[in-house]
């Protein structure tokens, strides 16, 4: 029973939560002409949310989380190309094929050390590019994936060229896997993940399952980085080797971060941070402006990270209340 | 099948272009493995000195090796000033990893700002000599690479087992406190290594600049493969990074002599996810 109450607390809907998930939704009714980078910030917080169920929650570091984002994205370009272009089918179908290569290389992920770790993740995702790369009669290769029509949404909704359908898709799957999420992460489940990340050694002893668990989560993390993928392949109308790249990887790495890891918003929050980070530079200095997001991000990891998401979470938890 | 010739040839070029995975592979590997720090920007610093010695080659006609006398201090220096930053802000693995990569992204960008995006490339009549052993052709340019990288490889590898310097480095690596605790300067030592991680960026930095054509967006290209070879040679040892850079080399000509050259890149990380999936002892 008391188990069953901290956990029901926790689970709570808070305030914040609410009042963010209205503001994104009345988003839609803005007059036309952000929704396109909008759209872009629902699919790189999911992205990142992705990320968050197994570093921030299951501990695992991942260095190459875009294999699934580019797996969910051809899986879903090639049926649109091929066979239906229902996009909801098109982002069921990437969702279950990047959640079975998830499953597939969780054997390999649990094997040795963080290290060993990092190099099977980065080695996959490597991997799969390259054969992207080299089967161009399937994929068209270097010259990405091209030809991606989608139908309209449930049949009734044409996708715009100014984003909003586009836009209202991507939140409301965000919005649709941030409620799996919670309900993930709060429940008895999401406790054992969180013991076996502070200390698996312990974890075990207590009778947690640490082997099974993590195959769970990071299958169940595939999976959403293969509906982002799909998402970004559906509303962008192109695929391209690009979504295996490693810049991918790091990138929604460094989003997590920015946004903080283990409260299932920093995605989101990093996300919205960083595109809006992105957009500013871009337009004060067209040039220069990778240099600079380097430079900060430097700073940023150096030395703010603990204050600047601690002060955030904080501030979020206060509103909370 | 192609013939013994082709596959021979492929074999022999193979090692050769593998000396440069293992020259870069062994800085990584240092860092990695003996100070717990993945550094990212590796790459970075090698491609920088690479646009350096370009630089200097073809705007003052100053020949790659006294290019490479003056890279290579620098880049030691830039190696220390490094863990510098990490020791200062007690940067952990994690961290050391978005760090370098966001580092790696400013050299880049720095590179794009002063050289331009366009492909750069330093000719030297190096680069097309070679002789005959038999019926196999031997380039010059990789061979001395190679040589190099083996006296590079050993010489680390001997500097680490037998000096004391070399040995409280691993001793460090293994627990620091009780390292520290028998009077070994974690420290001093930290930023020495650091350096020569550095230098050596600094030494396959030259090579590349002779060796491969210059882009910006080159310097993840590589990525990939060599850390492959740092796991595969084993974190902190130099030889084994040599080695297993030859290995990847060699598998990834033979592929690229039998099925086609887009194939090759595959065959390499298909090597590693079977060496990680076999995990054998010395991994």
């Amino acid at each position: 029973m008391w188990v069953g109450q901290a956990l029901a607390r926790r689970a709570r809907w808070r305030w914040a939560e609410i009042v963010f998930w209205l503001a994104a939704f009345a988003a839609l009714f803005l007059p036309a002409g952000r929704h396109l980078i909008l759209n872009e910030i629902a699919i790189l917080a999911l992205f990142a949310l992705s990320l968050d169920l197994i570093l921030g929650y299951a501990g695992i570091i991942s260095l190459g989380h875009a294999a699934f984002l580019g797996l969910g994205a051809y899986a879903a370009g090639l049926l649109a190309k091929h066979v239906t272009d229902d996009p909801t089918v098109g982002l069921a179908l990437a969702t279950v094929a990047a959640a079975s290569l998830g499953f597939a290389t969780s054997f390999l992920v649990l094997r040795g050390s963080d290290l060993t770790r990092l190099m099977v993740t980065l080695g996959v995702a490597m991997l799969l590019g390259e054969l992207a790369n080299a089967l161009p009669d399937l994929t068209g290769g270097a010259d990405g994936l091209q030809g991606v029509t989608m139908g309209p949404l449930l049949g009734l909704f044409e996708f715009d060229l100014y984003g909003r359908v586009a836009y209202a898709y991507s939140l409301t799957t965000l919005f649709v896997l941030m409620l799996v999420a919670r309900a993930v992460v709060y429940s008895p489940f999401g406790l054992s993940l969180m013991a076996i990340r502070r200390n698996r050694l312990r974890a075990s002893a207590l009778g947690v399952p640490v082997h099974k668990r993590l195959i769970a989560v990071y299958t169940l993390a595939a999976a959403f980085a293969g509906a982002a993928g799909a998402l970004l392949a559906q509303t962008t109308a192109f695929v391209s080797l690009d979504f295996f790249e490693f810049h991918r990887s790091a990138d929604v790495l460094l989003v997590l971060i920015i946004g903080g890891a283990g409260w299932l918003y920093g995605g989101i929050l990093g996300a919205v941070l960083y595109e809006a980070l992105q957009d500013a530079l871009a337009a004060v200095t067209p040039e220069y402006w990778q240099f600079w997001i380097g430079l900060f991000l430097v700073a940023f990891v150096m030395l703010g990270r603990e204050r600047l998401t601690g002060g955030m979470r904080g501030l979020l938890a206060r509103f909370g209340r | 099948m192609p013939s013994a010739t082709l596959l021979g040839q492929a074999l022999i070029s193979g090692v050769l272009a593998g000396g440069m995975y293992g020259l870069l592979a062994m800085g990584l590997s240092l860092s990695w493995g003996l100070l717990r720090l993945v550094n990212l920007s590796h790459f970075a610093l090698a491609f920088l000195s690479a646009y350096i010695v370009y630089e200097l080659g073809t705007k003052y006609g100053v020949a790659p090796w006294w290019s490479a006398a003056m890279v290579v201090p620098v880049m030691f220096g830039v190696g220390a000033a490094q863990y510098w930053l990490f020791d200062r802000f007690h940067v952990n693995e994690l961290a050391s990893l978005l760090i370098t990569f966001s580092f790696a992204v400013i050299v880049e960008a720095g590179i794009q700002i002063y050289w331009t995006a366009d492909y750069r490339r330093f000719e030297t009549h190096y680069s097309t000599l070679s002789f005959k052993v038999g019926p196999f052709f031997v380039p010059v340019l990789e061979l001395v690479l190679c040589v190099v990288a083996s006296v590079l490889a050993w010489g680390t590898w001997m500097w680490l087992r037998k000096t004391y310097v070399g040995k409280g480095l691993r001793a460090a690596a293994e627990d620091a406190d009780i390292a520290a605790a028998y009077g070994v300067d974690h420290r001093k030592l930290a930023y020495l290594l650091s350096g020569i991680g550095a230098a050596y960026a600094g030494i396959a930095g030259t090579f590349i600049a002779l060796i491969a054509t210059l882009a910006p967006a080159q310097i993840w290209a590589w990525l990939g493969v060599v850390f492959a070879v740092v796991i595969i040679g084993r974190l902190g040892n130099p030889l084994g990074a040599l080695l297993a850079g030859m290995l990847i080399g060699a598998s990834e000509s033979l592929a690229m002599a039998v099925l086609s050259p887009a194939w090759a890149p595959v065959v390499s990380f298909s090597v590693l996810i079977v060496i990680l999936l076999w995990d054998p002892e010395w991994l």
